[in-house]
């Protein structure tokens, strides 16, 4: 506690006190404790100089003419600024009423005369520390205070730090960084409300747009071009906007325009129009002018929808189904469509199991010799024997085999097989005959396929030379490292055959590129019984090119016996459907070969 | 009426008097005079018996008699004055001695005030009440530094790496 009177500024003490001798004696007595004294001689002049003065303690005498101790104290006390400076009242009455008096009035302690120097000392000891101690405290609750403010306005200066971020992250999740349209879940959003107003009458029409083709921009121009062209796309369709619709962009180059309130269909159709004729105008993008198309599809608001997503999951369906149909079309969202989607999505699920659970089984089609009749060549084809769906041929499930990416494990088991097949053949002796098995546009971009040709070569010890590659003109364009691939089998010595020719764009240039052995001749050339002279002619110049390639030809789906002589006096040399053999299962192909009954060429 | 002076916070602890006399009757006397104070009362009858309380709890305000045999009041007060955790106790010392050598004894062994026997209530109750005021005022600012302490080590740590709030705050751009 003396440590804290040491810390302490100078204490003041004020004595109020009519006779300048009692003054005179308490400045003795507290001579040595080093307090600033300060003298006032009557009532009246104590107050007065209270409003210069602010005295840590005030020594105050009762028995003072007009004003006398008791009221100053009392008056002391009324008022806020020195309620709670401590009096000590010297007193020459002992009278316990009196001493009363003092203590009511306000009055901290007191202290009788005649003063005892010692007791003095102690009592305004006392008075000033409890002062000092006070004042202290006032200090302290406004550092506390300050303290405090000052952590508030550091809390508030991270909210607002918070608030503005949380505004940035919202507008980065609700609108489109590149377009400044609104996002997908700005899109999800406004489709919820919509849903949730449905009660009130209001409605909705859901177009979603992808561009066709989009990433030939991309990977011709670069991005920088294509992102340009997304924001020309985006202003041009936000030129079809009315004050309610609403158009986002989803991603990549899709969008979506939605427009409130029920429609007829006559409308929908029209703005379905609008907007892919809003298409037909090409882009300028820097000093080019790009043309590009959009696939349309439409979904209509329903009461089976119960979530945004809903609906734009059936407007992709849609988009999906009017780009299957070709570029720049629209297509409109139907139960039915979402049935096959279904059904497609479960056949693309069990395919993922087909392979392991054997369901994929090898078959061969015959190929006959036109001149003799007799088999000389099988296909390999691949069937699926689905648990519940029965028998599908390839062409049934082949586009699911690109999209689940199985197109390349599935065609190699398929040429496995078909080697196997070929090695059974020759070990019995047939080394005439081939084996054709075909090879898809994917495998083609499959890394390890020479290695594992190589290896099947190999593994089976058989003649390459009886091992043909099915190879569609397609499989060659849109592949640039097809033509080398393709090149690299021929010197192994593996038969190259072009199948489906006829049926795709033909470019001579693919067949300039490469060495062909034999063009297989698609089968809508023998879609009736009695050839129409155009096919004849057609058909006849497929025998005379061939002849330039030195390659052979075979005429594929023939179904009518009819066709037989007339294919072969054409000039085709080999055929292959159902009047040339029925397909055959892997274990019935020996005997098939073995019986060697030619089929009847009449 | 005396003045509160802004430590309401404390009011509601009731605060302790050690009273250490070997007449059991004067402090049955303190104990009626000081009825009405709202204090807790403990009584020693022996400065022994005062330091064996005091090492268990420690009161806000000591009245100490002065005339005690074996340890009397002005050795018991240096001793406390000694010992670091009870010399900013306050010490009031009780006493039927009248003469300026003996009041000069007490007031020189460290004591804050003195009171006369035999005991007046008003000046007792005076008397107890400012010492009980200092000892509450001192705790007060022993919170309050505390509290000060306790406030600036966050908001200086905060302030001194705001950094890692604002990288976080940052990351999420």
């Amino acid at each position: 506690m003396s440590a804290l009177l040491e810390l302490a500024e100078q204490a003041k003490i004020l004595v109020i006190d009519d006779e300048p001798d009692n003054f005179d004696v308490i400045e003795a007595l507290l001579h040595k404790d080093n307090y600033r004294l300060s003298y006032a001689a009557s009532g009246q002049n104590g107050l007065d100089r209270l409003a210069t003065e602010q005295p840590d303690v005030i020594l105050l005498d009762v028995m003072m003419p007009h004003l006398d101790g008791i009221e100053v104290c009392q008056r002391l006390r009324q008022n806020a600024q020195w309620q709670n400076v401590p009096i000590i009242m010297v007193t020459a009455l002992n009278a316990k009423e009196d001493l009363a008096k003092c203590m009511e009035a306000g009055a901290n302690d007191f202290i009788s005369k005649p003063v005892n120097g010692l007791e003095l000392r102690a009592r305004v000891r006392s008075m000033v520390q409890i002062s000092q101690q006070y004042q202290n405290i006032q200090q302290l609750l406004q550092r506390v205070q300050a303290s405090n403010e000052h952590l508030e306005s550091f809390n508030k200066m991270l909210d607002d730090e918070v608030q503005e971020r949380t505004a940035q992250l919202q507008q980065i999740v609700y609108q489109d960084a590149l377009t400044r349209l609104a996002s997908r879940a700005s899109l999800i959003r406004h489709l919820q409300k919509i849903i949730q107003g449905r009660a009130s009458g209001s409605q909705a029409v859901l177009f979603y747009l992808d561009c066709d083709n989009f990433q030939l921009i991309n990977n011709s121009w670069g991005y920088e071009v294509g992102n340009q062209l997304l924001v020309a796309i985006a202003d041009r369709l936000q030129d079809l906007l009315q004050p309610t619709d609403f158009l986002a962009r989803l991603g990549a180059d899709e969008f979506c325009f939605a427009r409130k309130n029920t429609l007829g269909l006559s409308e929908i159709k029209q703005l379905a129009n609008d907007i892919l004729t809003a298409f037909h105008r090409p882009f300028q993008i820097d000093d080019r002018n790009i043309f590009i198309t959009a696939s349309l599809g439409i979904a209509l608001d329903h009461p089976r929808y119960q979530q945004a997503e809903q609906i734009v999951h059936d407007a992709d369906i849609a988009m999906r189904r009017a780009k299957s149909i070709g570029p720049g079309r629209h297509h409109a969202f139907d139960i039915q469509m979402q049935e096959d989607v279904q059904g497609r999505l479960q056949l693309q699920q069990d395919l993922y199991y087909a392979l392991a659970k054997r369901e994929l089984v090898v078959s061969y089609q015959p190929i006959i010799d036109l001149t003799t009749g007799e088999i000389c060549s099988l296909e390999a084809q691949v069937t699926w024997h689905h648990p519940q769906r029965g028998q599908l041929l390839a062409a049934e499930f082949l586009p699911y085999m690109e999209e689940t990416g199985l197109s390349v494990p599935v065609g190699m088991m398929v040429m496995r097989q078909a080697c196997q097949q070929l090695q059974i053949l020759q070990k019995a002796g047939f080394h005439h005959v081939t084996v054709q098995v075909p090879l898809s546009v994917k495998q083609f971009t499959y890394s390890h396929l020479l290695k594992e040709i190589e290896q099947l070569l190999t593994n089976f010890a058989i003649d390459p030379k009886r091992l043909g590659l099915d190879i569609t003109e397609s499989a060659i364009s849109q592949n640039a490292a097809a033509v080398d691939i393709i090149k690299h089998l021929r010197t192994r010595q593996l038969q190259i055959n072009i199948d489906h020719f006829g049926a795709e764009s033909s470019s001579l240039q693919n067949l300039q590129q490469i060495v062909v052995d034999n063009i297989k001749i698609d089968p809508s050339f023998l879609q009736s019984a009695a050839l129409p002279a155009r096919s004849v002619g057609l058909m006849a110049a497929v025998v005379k090119m061939a002849e330039v390639l030195n390659a052979t030809v075979t005429a594929t789906g023939i179904d009518h016996p009819a066709q037989l002589l007339l294919l072969r006096d054409l000039g085709c040399n080999l055929g292959q459907g159902h009047a040339c053999g029925q397909v055959l299962a892997a274990s019935d192909v020996l005997n098939a070969v073995n019986n060697r009954t030619p089929v009847l060429l009449k | 009426m005396v003045a509160n002076m802004d430590f309401k916070n404390d009011q509601h602890q009731q605060p302790q008097i050690l009273v250490i006399d070997d007449e059991l009757a004067n402090f049955e006397v303190i104990e009626a005079l000081l009825y009405k104070e709202n204090y807790q009362l403990s009584y020693a009858a022996s400065a022994q018996q005062g330091y064996d309380q005091l090492a268990t709890s420690q009161p806000n305000v000591i009245l100490l008699d002065v005339m005690m045999p074996e340890v009397d009041g002005i050795e018991a007060c240096q001793r406390l004055r000694q010992n670091a955790q009870w010399q900013n106790i306050p010490i009031l010392m009780v006493t039927a001695l009248s003469n300026t050598k003996d009041l000069a004894k007490c007031m020189g062994s460290g004591a804050d005030d003195l009171i006369s026997k035999p005991l007046v209530g008003l000046e007792l109750r005076a008397r107890v009440r400012s010492m009980v005021r200092i000892s509450q005022q001192q705790q007060r600012i022993q919170e309050l530094e505390m509290q000060i302490q306790v406030d600036q080590l966050p908001a200086v740590a905060l302030l001194s790496q705001p950094t890692l709030l604002t990288r976080q705050l940052q990351s999420a751009r």
